[in-house]
């Protein structure tokens, strides 16, 4: 796995926000910071005693994956609330990563800050009933309200208490926007909750594998929200009794991508090919994407790049000094790949579950090749949502450009860019794969 | 339309349908009077095998007719991953069945298992192998399939391409480049079972494909390799008394150059 260099620690302390030596538009940490001021009635390092929380949960649902398998998990409550909100139901954008495409940043941030983490930790493998009768009374009881709750379609009135509340900035590249957390001493719904009939299917269902749940029952035929999908299999509600566990948030997205594109891939297969060169485009909080369908057999591949000073791509020094172009590609031949897609990571499956429901219903397989640009705007990383939604955007909204041959759709697919092609073709496996190996039809 | 395949060794059998699982998915038996045959080509058509035992090499071998079944393999294989060395392996057809029977029996004991395996509806479409058979190459050589396993697992270090070069008197080379460096591996004429060289040839093949059918080398003693210059290779692996499993790999080629004038510096 290739690691982003590593930042000089000084930086941010010399720079105090003015002078913008990590070379980022705006300032991460002031951007947060006052994002959470107007938010929030205290301030950064401070916390507070025996908080009493009442609010709609949009339902949110989170696990942590420090210090697996004993992991901290708790529900998602607003700590105020918001102005602009009339209805019970308007919380639900909180949570909702499917519905947040062309919001701004900073409207994100909030939407991430304003929630409460309520945490109290508990051994994942909750499936095991000998595990189950020997949990403390106190964390049976906030792990069975959580589960309900998280099992919820629509915002739940939601009381909690908690010892202490405590706001932390991370400076961390790594780290999301996060609201503050706190540890909880109790849970209460205070409304019944609606589920939606397929997830109230699944949860019943203790023979029902959690692929099998995910896929077919839930993502097919019930139409779920991809962020309900997500809740339910992090809150270990789906699978087989003896194997339902809690999945940390950040492995439980990535899982589902993974499971849905696979059932798919496995459908997209058995469909013709498609007979033209596509290219699509998005761009979206300066990530630019190209998606080109060509014709022939399953395959998929993903290159991306962070332009010089953008999030991962800092120069190493603290001083603007341009690097080359770091491209990371991972792809994956007709027959998929077994081992984790180690240099891009997670959005590798996202993007790759946003071309495969293309595909899927246009009822046609092609192979795939992406680029993702991403610029210095993207000040803060905010999950790989925004690549799933902003491939799904550009598979549906716009037209393609067509071309005719590959040469010219690469040309065109590095047309906007920074970076130039032969960077993306050294990267690249794929391009230089087809151009290379020979099929028997030349012999035949 | 019925037939019924018995082997007493399950080994060889194994090793087929293992390797090639690894290369498609579903496939066609053809079971004729005389042989048993099963020609498949990879979905991308980059390759193509085959196999061929005749019935002879079987230990019972009853077929009246031509008959066509369509199988699929990744299931056979966890079926025959489940026999032991030393179990015989009968398969059974009957016509109007919609699935083969499996039966596995073990020597010296009255046991046996029975699975059963539908069929697949498959459309295969007729690969024409005449013009590939027609290739005259210009080298051909018998190697110990082991030399050639070495010969790629060595070059998985460096790249996913595997060079072969074969020159007259010399013999042979594999190599391999990559960022960190470059191995190279000699063979003399000596070295080889038989041999066949003239002038040179040399090929460029890519190693996932030739890992993918050499699972086969632990049952085959005797690899017929042919080269030649930006051709398919051709490798043909003895199996049993008379049976043969032919290979036929397309090459991978320099890329023709690629107009980069109007790619700016970054």
């Amino acid at each position: 796995m290739v690691r982003p260099p590593k930042t000089d620690k000084n930086i941010c302390i010399r720079c105090k926000g003015a002078r913008l030596l990590c070379g980022k538009k705006t300032c991460p940490i002031l951007l947060k910071n006052s994002i959470l001021k107007s938010i929030l009635p205290f301030k950064i390092g401070e916390s507070l005693r025996n908080v009493e929380i009442f609010g709609a949960s949009p339902p949110g649902f989170f696990v942590g994956h420090h210090n697996y398998p004993k992991v901290n998990i708790g529900p998602l409550v607003p700590f105020n609330e918001f102005e602009t909100f009339s209805d019970i139901s308007d919380y639900h954008i909180l949570d909702a990563p499917e519905l947040w495409f062309g919001t701004s940043m900073n409207k994100i941030i909030r939407y991430r800050s304003s929630l409460v983490r309520n945490n109290f930790k508990v051994d994942v493998h909750i499936g095991k009933h000998k595990l189950k009768n020997t949990l403390p009374f106190k964390t049976k009881k906030l792990l069975e309200t959580s589960q309900e709750l998280s099992m919820a379609a629509r915002p739940v009135d939601t009381e909690t208490k908690l010892d202490k509340i405590s706001l932390r900035m991370i400076m961390d590249n790594h780290a999301q926007p996060m609201g503050p957390s706190g540890n909880t001493e109790k849970i209460e719904i205070t409304e019944n909750i609606k589920v939606h009939p397929k997830v109230e299917y699944c949860i019943a269902d203790t023979d029902l594998k959690a692929k099998d749940a995910v896929s077919d029952y839930l993502f097919l035929k019930g139409n779920v929200p991809l962020s309900t999908i997500e809740r339910i299999f992090a809150a270990g509600l789906l699978g087989e009794q003896k194997n339902r566990r809690l999945v940390p948030t950040r492995w439980s997205i990535t899982a589902i991508d993974d499971i849905i594109s696979k059932t798919l891939i496995k459908e997209v297969k058995k469909f013709p090919e498609i007979n033209q060169y596509q290219i699509f485009e998005a761009k979206y909080l300066d990530n630019y994407f190209k998606i080109l369908l060509f014709p022939g057999k399953f395959l998929y591949e993903m290159n991306e790049v962070w332009a010089p000073n953008s999030v991962w791509n800092l120069s190493l020094n603290g001083n603007n000094i341009n690097l080359r172009p770091q491209i990371m590609t991972d792809y994956e031949f007709y027959q998929g790949r077994k081992n984790y897609a180690s240099n891009i990571t997670g959005a590798y499956y996202a993007a790759r579950k946003s071309v495969l429901e293309y595909l899927y219903n246009i009822r046609r397989q092609a192979r795939v090749l992406i680029f993702r640009e991403v610029g210095s705007e993207y000040v803060t990383p905010l999950g790989v949502w925004v690549i799933r939604e902003t491939v799904k955007n550009a598979m549906n909204i716009g037209k393609p450009i067509i071309t005719d041959n590959f040469d010219d759709a690469l040309r065109k697919m590095t047309q906007d860019f920074i970076v130039g092609l032969k960077h993306w073709k050294k990267s690249s496996k794929i391009i230089n794969y087809l151009k290379t190996q020979k099929t028997l039809d030349c012999f035949i | 339309m019925t037939f019924k395949l018995k082997i007493e060794n399950s080994r060889i059998l194994k090793g087929i349908v293992e390797t090639l699982a690894s290369i498609i998915d579903e496939t066609e038996f053809r079971v004729s009077p005389k042989e048993f045959i099963i020609t498949a080509m990879d979905p991308s058509r980059i390759c193509l095998l085959k196999l061929s035992l005749k019935s002879d090499d079987f230990d019972n071998y009853e077929c009246k007719q031509d008959i066509k079944i369509g199988l699929n393999l990744d299931d056979l294989d966890k079926i025959l991953k489940r026999s032991s060395t030393n179990d015989s392996i009968e398969i059974e057809f009957k016509e109007n069945d919609n699935k083969i029977k499996i039966i596995m029996k073990r020597e010296g004991s009255s046991r046996s298992r029975t699975f059963s395996l539908a069929l697949l509806d498959i459309e295969m479409e007729e690969i024409q192998m005449e013009k590939l058979l027609q290739i005259e190459y210009k080298s051909k050589w018998v190697i110990d399939p082991n030399f050639f396993v070495e010969a790629i697992k060595d070059a998985e270090i460096y790249s996913e391409i595997l060079n072969i070069k074969a020159e007259e008197k010399k013999g042979l080379t594999f190599s391999s480049s990559g960022q960190i460096g470059e191995m190279i591996y000699d063979l003399t004429e000596e070295d080889l079972i038989e041999s066949n060289i003239k002038d040179s040839s040399t090929g460029a093949y890519s190693l996932t494909f030739l890992k993918a059918i050499l699972k086969i080398s632990s049952i085959t003693e005797k690899l017929e390799i042919s080269l030649l210059t930006d051709h398919p290779l051709k490798m043909i692996f003895n199996l049993l008394e008379g049976g043969e499993l032919s290979y036929f790999l397309a090459p991978r080629v320099e890329e023709a150059d690629f107009n980069d004038e109007d790619m700016d510096e970054f």
